[in-house]
Parts: structure tokens; sequence; C-alpha cells
């Protein structure tokens, strides 16, 4: 059996039914909202999909959305470049968070729309050397939006009219309505901070896949963001919805369509806000066969053309999240292949791609497969691939590691409630 | 120095007796400076038994599945129970935040608790009319309590009931006067009504706003340590801790843990 037929079927065995419920709660809770007064957009990319989902899912339960749904074209980049002028401390703190760790010349490159040739590299030649090599933080990047420089004048003028682009195009989406639904995949809700913050007159709730606090800091948006599959600061073996957050990946990946990310805005012939992204072929580039994932997801809910009884739903639910639970945690090679998503890129602007688990061959040292494990997006996925005899072993040693502590918290968790 | 120490809120929690806390409760009420007495509702004014809100829930859910309608579709109770616990939680998620916080209302969490069943809308009234119904009987005034009050609203001292709750003012009127305590019904605040809670303090506001009374002129009584004691304090207003006994919160606290492990962590609700 050819590896992308494997991965259609794990998707439409184990994801298919977790995303149908994911789809039965968001209209349960669009029902529990006023629907004069609220809409759901739904952001880019893996929104889009999302969306396409739930639509299959209201035809299949034969039911109508309680709100107006639209898709909503944004990403981190562009909310970042939109909301900074509005909402600068917010913005801050969010590119500081996300670019933890690299430089400003990391940040200044990927602040430049793409496809814009030599003057990119006139922009970024301007700035002096010694800036660009400082770690990204708050005061670096306060003195790269100062800059005196030209990328620094142009980056102003470019920040100011993106603010006016994604304000207009915010007030077009939302019409009258006050509240905003915000649905992504996830997870930690850093678009609908910057946005909440730049446009405080508009209700913002995030209804997420997947939400999560990793940084355990609080933050005002997390008051109004919710996970319908998981809602939890950390992974946690007792709740098995939570094994998503040992491989994001596996629910990000089949999400994405082939679409490069909303990089910046401008002004379409008839006034509209537009984005980079091409917006006649939106749907079809969306709903486009060849992700194996998307397939599997698309053929489970393909399989139930007549309306499905809730109760179905979560047990279905219940029964895929366990499946996946152990095929995260204790991956057998075989599920390795099926689970492995392709090359994962950065986002917000920056060049790359980095591998999910890499293969490994005889040659590695013992060294170099620890590394691997270390630094790979899924550890157990990499575990099992790297020593392929006592992989499974290693896993289920980590895996009572992880249940002891989850036992070890549960009297907190009591007294906290 | 004895007295300091039987009514000290170390003492209630402690002991979970009343006593400490409903003469401080008369003091209070004696002061001329008091014009107005705010009563927390449930296990404050009217107390509910042992049973946790997941086992009253699990009972309900027993009672609505002889429905005719429920039996006709063949909704099971673990449907019922299912659907009430999942629905809960995303009505209190998806309610408009007033001043950060949310409170869900009951006709919302109906509507979609009957959509997740596929029942129809109409019966909306029906699972409402039996859950008060179940509600009633579980429920007993607290005499004490009820006393003091009377003979303080009759020193001229208003009183109004302040709940933090789903349920609205008019069903709350109806558990009031299912027990006997129509004087109590005349002023009811409701959380779901106003969108603000005790909790987060600003259902107070609303409260002294409405009853035009300010803050050092109120004196509330209530069971939730937070709400009942340290919001309203926050806010300027004498508050009395009324817990209830440490072996029924012990009791009540882990069966109601137990059960939702059972019913929604391992559901993954």
């Amino acid at each position: 059996m050819s590896e992308e037929v494997t991965r259609r079927q794990f998707a439409a065995e184990v994801l298919g039914p977790i995303f149908y419920a994911y789809c039965h709660r968001l209209w349960l809770f669009q029902m529990g909202t006023d629907s004069a007064t609220t809409v759901a957009l739904f952001a880019a990319r893996g929104g889009l999909r999302l969306l396409a989902l739930y639509d299959r899912f209201l035809a299949i339960q034969q039911v109508s959305s309680p709100v107006p749904c639209h898709r909503f074209m944004i990403s981190r980049l562009g909310a970042a470049k939109g909301c900074y002028c509005r909402a600068p401390e917010t913005v801050r703190q969010q590119v500081v968070r996300i670019f933890h760790s690299q430089t400003i010349g990391t940040l200044a490159s990927a602040l430049i729309p793409p496809d814009t040739g030599l003057q990119t590299q006139v922009k970024l030649g301007a700035l002096p050397e010694e800036l660009m090599r400082r770690p990204v933080s708050a005061a670096s990047f306060d003195s790269l939006v100062n800059s005196e420089s030209d990328y620094g004048l142009w980056l102003r003028e470019h920040l100011e009219e993106q603010g006016d682009l994604l304000r207009n195009y915010v007030c077009e989406m939302a019409g009258q309505r006050r509240r905003i639904l915000f649905c992504d995949t996830g997870l930690y809700g850093c678009t609908q901070a910057m946005l909440a913050a730049a446009n405080p007159e508009l209700v913002w709730t995030g209804v997420y896949f997947g939400k999560t606090n990793d940084t355990a800091e609080f933050a005002l948006h997390h008051l109004n963001a919710f996970g319908l599959v998981f809602d939890r600061d950390r992974p946690s073996l007792l709740v098995p919805a939570t094994a998503f957050l040992r491989y994001w990946h596996i629910c990000e990946m089949p999400m994405e369509p082939p679409l490069a990310s909303v990089a910046y805005y401008h002004r379409g012939n008839e006034g509209q806000t537009l984005c980079n992204l091409e917006a006649a072929s939106l749907k079809v580039m969306v709903e486009k066969p060849g992700n194996p994932f998307f397939d599997g997801i698309c053929d489970f809910f393909d399989a139930h053309a007549e309306p499905r009884p809730a109760a179905d739903i979560n047990r279905d639910f219940r029964l895929a999240t366990r499946q996946l639970q152990r095929r995260i945690y204790l991956p057998s090679r075989g599920d390795v292949r099926a689970m492995t998503v392709g090359n994962r890129c950065p986002d917000f602007g920056r060049q790359g791609e980095v591998p999910v688990v890499v293969p490994v061959s005889s040659g590695t040292t013992a060294v170099r497969k620890v590394l691997l494990v270390r630094d790979a997006l899924w550890q157990e996925g990499q575990t099992r691939l790297a020593f392929p005899v006592f992989g499974g072993l290693l896993n289920a040693v980590r895996c009572c590691l992880h249940l002891a502590a989850d036992v070890a918290r549960l009297p907190l968790a009591v007294i906290g409630r | 120095m004895l007295t300091r120490f039987t009514e000290s809120q170390l003492l209630h929690y402690a002991t979970g007796s009343n006593i400490g806390g409903l003469s401080a409760l008369r003091r209070l009420g004696y002061e001329p400076s008091r014009r107005l007495l705010t009563i927390d509702l449930f296990d404050t004014l009217l107390l509910r038994g042992v049973r946790p809100e997941t086992a009253r829930f699990q009972e309900l859910a027993d009672r609505l599945a002889s429905l005719t309608e429920c039996r006709a579709q063949n909704v099971s109770a673990t449907a019922i129970l299912e659907a009430r616990l999942q629905c809960s939680k995303l009505a209190y998620q998806a309610a408009t935040p007033v001043c950060s916080t949310r409170e869900a209302r009951i006709q919302d969490m109906l509507k979609m608790q009957l959509a997740w069943l596929a029942l129809h809308p109409d019966l909306r009234d029906d699972f409402l009319n039996h859950e008060l119904d179940f509600e009633s009987a579980r429920l007993r005034p607290n005499h004490p309590l009820v006393n003091l009050c009377r003979h303080l609203m009759h020193r001229g001292l208003r009183v109004a009931v302040v709940s933090d709750m789903y349920l609205d003012s008019s069903s709350l009127r109806r558990l009031l006067r299912h027990h006997g305590l129509d004087d109590f019904c005349q002023t009811v605040y409701v959380s779901s009504e106003f969108g603000v809670s005790k909790a987060s303090g600003h259902l107070f506001s609303l409260v002294a706003e409405r009853e035009a009374t300010p803050f050092p002129a109120i004196a509330h009584v209530g069971d939730n340590f937070r709400a009942d004691y340290i919001a309203p304090r926050r806010k300027g207003i004498k508050a009395v801790w009324l817990p209830r006994g440490i072996s029924w919160r012990l009791y009540n606290g882990l069966w109601n843990n137990a059960l939702r492990i059972m019913h929604v962590h391992l559901k993954g609700l």
C-alpha cells in the first residue's frame, strides 16, 4: 500500500471523527451566541479549510449556520503589520514572542512583502549591521521601527498603510455586527490578541480547534479564546485530545491549503481591501485534492450522507482521540509512516523548511540520534525512527513518566478548581 | 475575645456553623446606616441536599428521558446528561462577555441541548418546568437565616436576593414561592439577566446603582468565599460568609469531581 493511501486511511479513521466533532461543537457554540450581532470569520489559512469542512457538516446534518460565516484573509504577519499603529504594545509583545532567540535581520526581512526583488536588498542593506545582528527584544524591535534608515522610513509608511487597509477590511467583514467569532485551528491566539487590541470596539472571541497558553503568562485575550477539541496549557495523558500538543502539525498540516500566507493588503479597483492571495481561485485552492490527510478527513465526511446523532459524534470522537493518543505517544513504525506530514515552514514571512521527523541511516551516531530526537517536531515519531530496536521501549518509558507527572498534578488541579 | 473568636471566618470554615455568621449579620443589620441587605440564594437562603450539580443533572436526565417525546425519539438519559454537560460548558463560553465575564442563560443552554438531542425547540418550556420542579423538590429554606432576615425586614431593612445563576429571575421567584418565601421575591438580581456576576463584583455595582444605595449602606450574606465575601468586601460592602458545613463541602466536592472526571474528562466533552 502506498504511503499516500496509508495516510489517507489514517486521516479518515482518526482525524475525520475529530474534525466532525469540532464542527458539531462549533455549530452548538454559534447557537449560544446572539445571532443578530455575531459573525464568524474563518482565518486564513487553516480556517479556510475548517470553513469548507463546516459547510460539509451543515449539509450532512441538514441544518443551517446560526450566524453568517465568512473567509477572513489574515495571518500573524498581516495582523502584526495592520495592528501596529493602533496597538503597538500588543504587537511588540507578540513579535518578540514569535521571534524569540532570532535576530532583527530575520525579522526585518520577514516584514518585507514577498516578490519585491531588488528593492528588498536595498532596503535591508540600509540597516546598520549591528542592529541586524541584535536578538529580537522589545528594545531592538523599537529600534528597527524607529530607525532613520531608508528601511525604517519605508517600514513606518508600510505599517501605517497596512493599518488603514486592515481596519477597512475588518469593517467590511463585520458590517453592523459587533461580535466576531474568530475561527482557526489554534493555538495560542496571537492573531486574535493583536486584532482585539487594535479593534477594541468589536468583541473578539477565539473559537479554535485547539487552544493552549504554553507561556503560562496571563494575556487578556485568553479570557475570550476557547479550544473546542482541547483547551489546556500542557498535554495530559488523562485528556486524550491534548495528544495534539505533542504533535500539533498533525492538525495544522491537513488544514493548510496550498496557498502562500497573507503578507500584505492593497486596495482593489472598487475600493475594497484585497490581500496578496488571488481571490478568484481561492475556493478551488482550499478544497483542492492532493493533501492525503485533508482528503482522508473529507472521505470521513462524505461517507455520511445522513444526519448523525450527537451521541454518535461524541462516541466516535472519544474512540478517535484515544486512538490518536496511542499513535502519537506510542507509535509503531507503520504509524510513523502514516502520520509523518511534509516539511513545515516557520511562517510569519520567514524562509526555510523544517522536517517533522528525519530519516536515519545506519551510519548515524547515537549522539546525533539523540539530538535529532531533541529537536524533532514529533519526538516520539523520531525516537521510533532513530532507534528501531529500543524506540518502542523508550517511548513507553517516556509515556510512563508523563503519566506519573499527570497523576502527580491531579491533587493540585482539584485544589485549584 | 470569645465573641470575636466565635464570629471569626476561620471558625465558620472549620465547623460550617451558622451561629457566628448569623450574629454578625444581626449586628450589621441593626446598624443605623444599613439600608439594604443582599442575600445569596442557593446554599444560603435555600439549602440544597448533598447531591452535587452533576449528580442532580444525572437524576434530572433520568426524569426527562421518561417524557413522551424523548421516549418516542429513543432519547436515553445518558444522552440527555451528555448534552446538558456539553451544552452548559459551551453556553458559558458562547455568552457575550460583559466587563470580561460571561454568564450563561438557561434559555441558551436548553436551545443547544434540544438541538444536540435533535428534539423540537418547543420542548424548551417542558424541560425548564421539569428542571424547576426538580430543583424545588431538592431545596429547603435555611430557617434561622430566613427568620433573621424577616426580623430585619420588619425593622425597616430592604432585602434583595442576588444570585450567580443561569436561571432567570422569574424561575428564582418560582423557587422562592414554592418554599413560602414570597416576601423575598420583590427584588431579585441574577447574573444571567445582566451578564455580570457577583464573583467579578460587577453585579454588586449594578445592585447598588439600581437600588440607589451606596456600598457602605449594604450588607451581603452568602456561602461562596470568593463571590459572597471577597468580591463585596472589595467594593466596600460589609459581607458575612455563611458557608455550608465542612463535611458537606468535602463530600459534595469529591462526589462532583468524581462524576466530572467520569462524564466530562474521560468523554472529552
